[in-house]
């Protein structure tokens, strides 16, 4: 068969496929495809792109900013240099012949496949320079004046190569993928100033060099591998918005909740794989005149660097976000390269590629860079805790000396490990071990009790719920009004109330309109919570933990258990049936009556059942004692249950519960260390651990701030020290303010502020150091009576005479400060300003497109996306192609385009792929030697400016040595050869010698 | 054997162009180049390593600082705390622990006395410069003597490039290290910046330490090491049990131990030998009519 003749059938039965779709991707493709795309961006189109979408000619700005400055009196020169390039190819492949992967369990799986090269360079290259002089000469003085050069350069590297191949079942439904994947990204940045600045007759030179290198470079290899075959590529293809998520335990197809579609979740399973990570920087400073600041070196240069490499392997969850598929109505036909031409769609919501390639990337690259982060922490691991710790501790206020020691707050894990004390019973297992997270526990506490207004013991704590037999009721994911996700319990659903702040808990024929019950089944959203179960597990209902509760003659409750029983429970007795004063048991919500006698009798006689119902108690031992060991309080039996009739009512969705005893609390101010514990007696026994916590009591220094205030001779001292609500008549704020030099202490100011009564107290002060040294301000909160704060909070600062700048410095300083310079810049502000709204009166270019169109093409033949485009409409609705494959009824020709980016397709994408896949520097990837500096050199000579001494070759001379062409290093100060570059000095003795022997007979011969 | 070549009256001349050239050459070059190289080590295989090299010349002090697998270092300053251990005595102040990485910087006063020293040694050295020049240049007038003079002035060159400018350094250096145990603060001097220089054996338990001395070329070297268990690492809770015995191998606080190694040396600049050029060429091109005799004898 010819090319042409097979061609002509391959399009006639793509479009037979395409009439017949959407069912045309169930199945395997009976013929392979294969088509190249790829993008490519030319940097030193940026002005010209800027100019087209900002309407805003730079260059033409910059001159405009450069005469203001002319105008105000000194010269300023601007210029930028960027060259760079952008590409992007993308070869895609299938290839249906059969072949046999293992599935997560590895099980062998019959899957075709299909393949995804990505090629990804970008380099860019650039310079920018501001050059500005100022000279001012006043009669009979010497001139004052500046002239400063600032050059920048900056060279980033990215590179990124892909091989992504995805394994398909016959029923088009995703098994897994493979990825390797190379990824590296390099920036440098430099950064040069030279300065020379005169006045009074003395002359300061500047010549400064500083810059960055950073590189980071991650090779992966993985593999992906669902929990089940996903069937997200035939519901993208079928639906038009499609939603795709994750859950290892409710997974399956949905109708899209929104409507109009369809959700796919997935056991998205586990990815694996192996990296090698290589990072390193280098940051170095040149040139500084340290000597002019004070310091005794003359120049100080410094370099400071490191590399890491790692290799290991990663294994975890595919992590995916939910991603949606939404596609718009509009077929295009586009043509993919070489003749192949096929429908697509636009997914507005894709990234410009496969999608699933897409999470494969992500989810690579992010597991590779974390577990190579992991591994260089893991050489640092004390000093990068201790520096963490240090970083929080001055952002929290802490930091220095003496305000707040952690160490007491430690707890240690069985394993010996330890964590703070907060996170402890915090709901997250912290400990390896995860002996911090305790399944029974109680704390002591202080609370008041508003009935006898007095501070009394309590405890309050948690047990696992389900562990004393009580079952938690369905929840339903709720959007709360602090903007958080909760699970709310169905209990709290269809109440009326909105507890959720999208409405999500209320019956809405609109949006909440289906409810899924724990085994999968969808019922109405309005049968949840009704009093009657729907679903079939009944998840559609809250559980009932209260149990059954007999109400006695005078009111009190009783577990039903206790009925009959032979104790009287009842104060009144009227648990016990009474044959001489028979009694009657109302049931079934009071429309039936039984006689007390057939109360527990072991056989129903009412249709609820509850005359033979049941309470779940368990009796509690409570016991808190100080950290001395004396008894708090200490009460036995109490019950609990899960209800407000009990001693102790447990929440049984969370396992919290609270006991307020009748017992005075005898505690201080301050910390109080209680230790609690308690045992459960039911159907289960349990024993908590006794866990020893402070509580605090009283006031507490809440705020407070010491710093320069005012310029640098006054400081500032402030705090505040209280409660939210109580108010206090014995307790005192103290402050204290010492200034200690060499071990010397001076009170500088000293003051006590009762509470008399109020809630809170402050404290401002301001005083005016008196010379050098730490400067100690201490707040301390005392009851009356006693002689030791409770609270205390103290910080120092240092006041000390900074290095002091040379005469020099100061004496060019002074010549500035007289000088007219002050003005000079004002009027550049003005002048600017005046350009500026200029600028803003300026028509805004008109755009001739009345509407866009973002559009990563999906093919429905192909189950992914085939290219990229941008597309645009005028007025008259006829389409343009800004950038992107050729479309049919799209002319190729727009009006205006935004940005040079070059849109390829087929054989010149495949030559241009395969030309930068072999390339991964900067001077492969950019055409450097277009990178003209001298154009930028010529720019500036243009403009006036005096380009003699600006070093275009920064960065080369960053690297030759370190230093620019005006200083020189210390190394190069040691190895310098002086006067006698070329001559040795025994080069030098021989001369002489020579000249010893020669002279005196030359002088004969005379 | 060669014999000595006869007085020439040209002699003088190249005499005094080459001692120019010399005093020129050895005056805009390095007079004395100090190098530091020291290696930290924390745990991590691969130890930091400081590379610094200091240049001093008529002018300035230039100092280089590379600072290669840094990173173990850096984090290892800001991590640390500065220690001050409580002294045994009745003292009721409290223990004071403060924070090493302010950098301040030490007044004004040791400032001064410090650039003091170096001032010293370059007005010296340009001076015996001046005055070598000159001898050579009084020879012309050809009196009895003056060989001495330019003798004498020679070894005023050689005793402050060789004798007196180290030592002025090496005051320079010990001034800044009295002003770091007096004031307890940094100081901005040479001394402080060179790398490994701030050790302070107080703030550690456990030490160890050695240092060796030695010559090079044109110059001398010193061999440090310092091991130790860092307090400044130590849970404050801890110190005291680390301070009375040795952490066990794996327990958290043996983490803290660290190691310095440094080797510094100090040089004469490279171009100095050239000043021996003189004597040789005093011997090749003699100045007096002493040589023709001796010759003609």
């Amino acid at each position: 068969m010819s090319r042409r003749t097979s061609l002509t059938g391959f399009i006639a039965l793509l479009m037979i496929i395409t009439a017949v779709s959407p069912l045309a991707v169930q199945a395997t493709p009976s013929e392979e495809s294969e088509y190249y795309y790829g993008v490519e961006y030319d940097w030193s189109s940026l002005d010209s792109d800027l100019t087209n979408v900002t309407g805003l000619d730079i260059q033409e700005l910059l001159t405009e900013i450069m005469q203001d400055a002319d105008d105000a009196g000194f010269n300023l020169d601007l210029g930028q240099l960027t060259t760079g390039s952008s590409n992007v190819y993308v070869h895609q492949t299938e290839d249906i012949s059969p072949q046999t992967i293992q599935d997560a369990d590895g099980n062998d799986v019959d899957v075709w496949s299909r393949s995804s090269d990505v090629v990804l360079r970008h380099g860019l290259l650039s310079n920018a320079v501001i050059m500005t002089d100022w000279s001012e000469t006043t009669f009979g003085s010497e001139p004052t004046g500046f002239d400063i050069s600032v050059q920048a350069t900056a060279e980033n590297v990215l590179t990124v190569d892909v091989l992504y191949t995805e394994y398909l079942n016959d029923a088009y439904e995703l098994v897994g993928s493979d990825i390797s994947l190379d990824m590296m990204i390099s920036n440098d940045a430099d950064l040069g100033i030279d300065i020379t600045a005169e006045g009074d007759g003395e002359e300061l030179v500047v010549d400064f060099n500083t810059g960055i290198e950073f590189s980071y470079s991650i090779d992966t290899d993985a593999i992906w591998r669902l929990g089940q075959a996903s069937p997200i590529y035939t519901e993208a293809a079928q639906n038009q918005e499609t939603v795709w998520s994750c859950d290892e335990y409710d997974f399956g197809v949905y109708d899209y909740e929104w409507g109009g579609g369809s959700e796919v979740i997935d056991d998205c399973g586990d990815i694996e794989g192996t990296y090698s990570g290589t990072a390193d920087y280098n940051v170095f400073l040149n040139g500084i005149p340290t000597e002019e600041f004070g310091f005794d070196a003359g120049e100080f240069d410094i370099s400071v660097s490191d590399v890491f490499s790692q290799t290991g392997d990663y294994s975890d969850s595919m992590n995916i976000d939910t991603m949606e598929f939404s596609m718009t109505d509009e077929v295009f036909e586009v043509d993919l390269g070489d003749g192949e031409v096929v429908n697509a769609v636009a997914c507005q919501s894709c990234p410009p590629g496969n999608p699933v390639m897409f999470v494969m990337i992500g989810n690579a690259i992010a597991y590779s860079s974390e577990s190579f982060g992991e591994a260089v922490a893991e050489d640092f691991e004390a000093e990068i805790e201790d520096s963490l710790g240090e970083i929080f501790g001055d952002i929290f206020g802490g930091g220095e000396e003496g305000d707040y020691d952690d160490s007491s707050d430690m707890w240690m894990c069985d394993n010996g490990d330890m964590i703070p004390e907060w996170y402890v019973n915090d709901g997250e297992e912290d400990c390896m071990d995860g002996s911090d997270e305790m399944d029974f526990f109680v704390r002591g506490a202080v609370m008041y009790d508003y009935s006898t207004e007095m501070d009394v013991y309590g405890i309050s704590g948690t047990v696992e719920s389900s562990d004393l037999g009580y079952t938690p009721s369905p929840t339903i994911e709720c959007l709360n009004y602090w903007g958080d996700y909760e699970e709310l319990e169905i209990s709290e659903v269809n109440d009326g109330w909105d507890d959720c702040e999208d409405g999500a808990d209320e019956y809405d024929s609109g949006s909440t309109s289906t409810y899924y019950c724990y085994d999968g089944t969808m019922i109405s959203f309005e049968l949840v919570n009704d009093g009657t179960y729907d679903c079939a597990d009944g998840s559609d209902e809250p559980v009932d933990n209260e149990g059954d509760w007999y109400s006695c003659d005078n009111g009190e409750n009783i577990p039903m258990q206790w009925v009959n029983d032979g104790t009287m429970n009842c104060p009144d007795s009227s648990d016990e049936y009474d044959a001489s004063n028979p009694s009657t048991f109302y049931c079934d919500e009071w429309a039936t009556s039984i006689s007390l006698e057939l109360v527990r009798d072991g056989n129903l006689d009412c249709a609820d059942g509850t005359d033979e119902g049941s309470v779940n108690y368990y009796m509690m031992d409570v016991n808190l004692v100080d950290e001395n060991g004396n008894l708090l309080f200490d009460e036995e039996d109490l019950m609990l249950c899960a209800t407000w009739r009990c001693d102790i009512g447990i929440d049984v969705q969370s396992g919290n519960f609270g006991y307020m005893s009748d017992t005075e609390a005898t505690t201080q101010y301050g910390d109080n260390t209680m230790c609690a514990s308690a045992s459960l007696d039911g159907d289960e026994y349990m024993e908590s651990p006794t866990l020893c916590g402070s509580e605090y009591v009283g006031p507490e220094i809440r705020d407070w701030e010491s710093g320069i205030s005012g310029g640098e001779d006054e400081v500032h001292v402030y705090g505040w020290a209280g409660h939210w609500s109580d108010t206090y008549d014995d307790a005192t704020l103290g402050v204290t303010i010492n200034k200690d030099v060499d071990g010397q202490t001076t009170l500088i100011h000293q003051e006590d502020i009762p509470f008399n009564g109020a809630s809170e107290v402050d404290y401002d002060y301001f005083f005016t150091p008196s010379g050098n040294g730490d400067y100690c301000v201490e707040f301390v909160l005392i009851q009356d009576g006693s002689t030791t704060p409770f609270n205390s909070y103290d910080e120092c600062m240092t006041i000390e005479e900074g290095p002091e700048p040379s005469d020099k410095l100061m004496t060019i300083a002074e010549a500035f400060a007289e000088s007219s310079l002050e003005n000079v810049f004002e009027a550049f502000g003005q002048n600017l300003e005046e350009t500026f709204e200029e600028l803003e009166e300026q028509e805004v270019q008109e755009i001739p497109y009345t509407d866009g169109l973002w559009a990563p093409l999906w093919s429905n033949e192909h189950a992914t996306i085939v290219g990229v485009s941008v597309y645009a409409w005028d007025e008259q609705d006829n389409g343009y192609v800004i950038a992107g494959p050729s479309t049919e009824g799209y002319s190729n020709y727009p009006p205006l385009v935004f940005a040079s980016i070059n849109y390829i397709t087929g054989v010149p994408a495949q030559e241009a792929q395969e030309v930068m896949a072999e390339t991964d520097s900067i001077e492969e990837i950019v055409d450097t030697e277009s990178h003209d500096l001298s154009i930028l050199e010529e720019a500036l000579e243009e403009a006036g400016a005096d380009t003699g001494d600006l070093e275009f070759d920064l960065d080369q001379e960053t690297e030759n040595e370190g230093t620019n062409e005006g200083e020189e290093s210390a190394e190069e100060v040691a190895d310098s050869d002086g006067l006698l570059p070329f001559i040795s000095p025994i080069y030098v003795l021989a001369m002489l010698a020579i000249a010893a022997f020669v002279i005196p007979r030359s002088k004969q011969e005379d | 054997m060669l014999k000595r070549p006869k007085a020439h009256p040209a002699f003088a001349v190249l005499r005094i162009a080459v001692t120019l050239l010399i005093a020129v050459h050895v005056f805009i070059s390095a007079w004395l180049v100090a190098t530091v190289d020291a290696a930290y080590t924390e745990g991590r295989p691969s130890p930091t390593e400081i590379n610094s090299i200091i240049a001093i010349d008529k002018d300035q002090t230039l100092i280089d600082v590379e600072i290669e697998r840094a990173t173990s270092l850096l984090l290892y300053t800001l991590s640390r705390d500065d220690v001050v251990v409580e002294n045994q005595s009745n003292d009721s102040t409290p223990q004071n622990t403060t924070q090493s990485n302010d950098g301040s910087q030490a007044s004004s006063d040791s400032q001064s006395k410090n650039r003091d020293w170096l001032e010293i040694g370059r007005s010296l050295i340009q001076i015996s410069l001046v005055i070598l020049v000159l001898s050579e240049l009084s020879l012309l007038s050809k009196k009895r003597g003056l060989s001495w003079f330019r003798l004498a002035s020679f070894s005023l060159v050689i005793f402050a490039f060789f004798i007196a400018f180290p030592t002025c350094y090496m005051l320079d250096l010990g001034v800044a290290e009295s002003s770091n145990s007096q004031e307890d603060e940094g100081s901005s001097t040479v001394a402080e910046n060179t790398p490994g220089n701030d050790l302070e054996v107080a703030q550690f338990a456990h030490t160890s330490d050695y240092a060796d001395t030695g010559l090079v070329w044109l110059g001398f070297q010193l061999e440090t090491g310092f091991s130790g268990y860092d307090l400044g690492l130590v849970e404050p809770e801890n110190r005291t049990s680390v301070m009375e015995s040795v952490p066990e191998n794996g327990s958290e606080d043996a983490k803290s131990f660290i190691a310095f190694e440094a080797v510094f040396s100090i040089q004469y600049g490279k171009n100095l030998d050239s000043l021996f050029i003189l004597p040789i060429m005093w011997f090749l091109l003699p100045a007096t009519g002493k040589s023709t005799s001796s010759e003609e004898e």
